[in-house]
This record gives C-alpha cells, structure tokens and sequence, in this order.
C-alpha cells in the first residue's frame, strides 16, 4: 500500500519528485504531480483545459492522497519543471499543445511551435489528469510509461470514455472513431507506475499492480 | 500578456518596442538582456527558470528568429545550470527557423548532463 500524505511528508523530507493520487469511486483515481524543491512541496493537478491549479501539498484535500516517489526523475530538472508548472496553472504560457492525431494524445510532450491550445477546446479533448502527468514528464524526456505496450481502450468497458464523449457532445455514432485511438491510460496506472521493476512501465506489470492498490483501496 | 514587455522578480524589464538604453551610451539588445538576468545571482534558480520560458516566449511570439539564434548559440550557454539550457530547448523545440541552433544547444546540453 502506497503511504498516505502525512506519512509520505514524515518519511521523504529530500527535494524529489512523486505521483500522487486520490481514490475517488469504482476503480477511478484522480493523479497530479508533486515536487519538493526550494523550500516548496507543491501539487499539480489536471481538473480540466482550464483549471490546472498548483497547491501547496498541506492543503486540507491532499490529506487522502497517496504518495509515489519517482526515484529516477533528474534533480537537476526540478527547478525548470517546477517554473514551467506554475507558469501553465498560471495561464502563461500561451499556446502549449500536446503532440496528437488529430483530436488524440498520442504519447507526446508539450510542444510551442504554434498557439493550437489557446483555444483551448478541442486539445484538450482526452486530455485527463493522468495523461497530464505523463506529457509533462515526457516534455523533459522523461518517460514514466512504455507508451508502445499500452493497449487501446476496451470497448466493453468504455465508461470513462463515454464520460468524456458525452461530455464534448461527440455524436454517438462517431464513438467507434474514437476507441481505436484513445490509449486505456487510467490515474490508477499512473500512480503506481514509479514502482514496478522495469521503467518505463510496462501495461502488464502496470495494469495487476493498480488492480492490487484498487483492491486495497475498495476490498 | 508579455506581448512586448517582460517583468520578472528582480523587476527587471524588457521593453522589445524600445531596447534599454545602457547609460545612455549604447542600446543593450535582448541578447544581453538575457545572459545579464540568467547571471544575477539574486534570483532563485526557479525564477530564472521562469524567466528562460517567458523571455523566449516572448520573441517566439514576436517572430524574432534572429534573437532565439543567437540565444541559443551563445557559447555562455554552457555555463548556465542545465535547467535552464532544458527550459530554453522545451521552448523552442520545434521551430523550424532556428533548427541548427536548437541542435547545436541541445548538444551542449546532452554534454553537459553527461557529467552532471
């Protein structure tokens, strides 16, 4: 079982970097990412295209979080990730985009070769919390999962994306578009992945650890 | 936002429309601007970091290829903290004016953490 807030803080008192989480209801768990750099312990989370805030980790509700170190992450990078997450919570970095086809993230980082997410309405359509974590990681080369062994989502469990299809009034029968592309990347993988054996992480060994956690979570 | 004038923490400004003048003597351009803010040892490493994306930001929004290029090739480059050199390559990867600037910045940098 992965520690909780206060019992993270008390035993991880070095600048670092971790995953963290909160169970939120069947097997969904809401991901951000916190780092301990200069005296700060901060939290970065993707609530939606336009709320991405970052807080101090001592805020009541991260409380329930649990915590995962990323013990490979480069130290040297903390004060550039820490700068460049404030900036995006703070909107100021204009036009920052992630890599995709077409309406899809396809693995890749943020990019500043146009202003594509000023907009900000179709990039960050399938753009959840966990992905966020993954492209902001993968913007300093940093690859917390093996993107190529993810399989796409299953289209007989396709609740959370039909939440999202829903959501952006994506008609019905243009659904089936969207399952061959949309990769089964849930908060739950991101959050235990600093502790399987291989890194990146692998769907396999990625997929039974959260299913443990979820099990530990809700028995 | 930041469409012709940068603050930061130190309070030091950029005005792109109306370059500083140095005592009155000399224009100082946003090359200088750049190194001179990186060099101050005053701020914290996060607000130069903050700094490198605003700053180039900023010329990516004004079309000023000729300033990236010459940031980026600028050889006190190598001395600054591998952060900063990592900010200034995630914000102009990808444009394709200044794409041997980008690689050759991106060299020192793979250089420099080699030993880091």
């Amino acid at each position: 079982m992965l520690p909780y807030r206060d019992t993270y803080l008390a035993n991880n008192k070095a600048e670092g970097i971790a995953v963290c989480g909160v169970y939120c209801q069947n097997d969904s768990i809401h991901v951000g990412l916190y780092w301990n750099y200069g005296g700060e312990k901060m939290v970065i989370h993707f609530l939606n295209g336009n709320n991405i805030p970052v807080q101090p980790v001592e805020a009541p509700d991260f409380a329930a979080y649990l915590f995962n170190t990323i013990t490979n992450f480069p130290e040297f990078l903390l004060p550039s990730i820490s700068a460049f997450a404030e900036l995006i919570s703070q909107n100021k970095i204009n036009g920052f985009q992630f890599n995709r086809a077409g309406g899809m993230y396809d693995g890749g980082k943020f990019t500043f070769s146009d202003g594509a997410y000023t907009g900000k309405t179709w990039p960050e359509k399938f753009v959840n919390c966990g992905v966020f974590v993954i492209a902001l990681l993968n913007t300093y080369d940093f690859q917390l999962i093996d993107w190529d062994s993810w399989p796409n989502v299953d289209p007989l469990h396709l609740d959370f994306l039909s939440t999202w299809l829903r959501y952006y009034n994506i008609p019905v029968a243009e659904w089936p578009l969207y399952y061959n592309k949309t990769r089964a990347i849930r908060g739950k993988h991101i959050l235990v992945s600093p502790s399987t054996q291989t890194h990146p992480s692998r769907y396999t060994e990625t997929h039974q650890l959260a299913e443990e956690l979820l099990s530990q979570l809700n028995p | 936002m930041f469409s012709s004038q940068i603050n930061i923490s130190t309070g030091t400004a950029v005005n792109f429309e109306n370059p500083i003048q140095d005592s009155g003597i000399r224009n100082i351009d946003e090359v200088r601007i750049f190194f001179e803010c990186l060099f101050n040892q005053e701020d914290s490493l996060k607000n130069k970091n903050k700094f490198v994306f605003l700053f180039l930001q900023t010329c990516i929004a004004q079309k000023k290829t000729d300033i990236l290029a010459r940031i980026l090739e600028e050889p006190a480059m190598a001395d600054l903290h591998p952060s900063l050199i990592k900010s200034a390559l995630i914000m102009t990867d990808g444009l394709s004016e200044i794409e041997e600037a980008f690689s050759k910045l991106q060299g020192v940098y793979h250089e420099i953490i080699k030993n880091y």
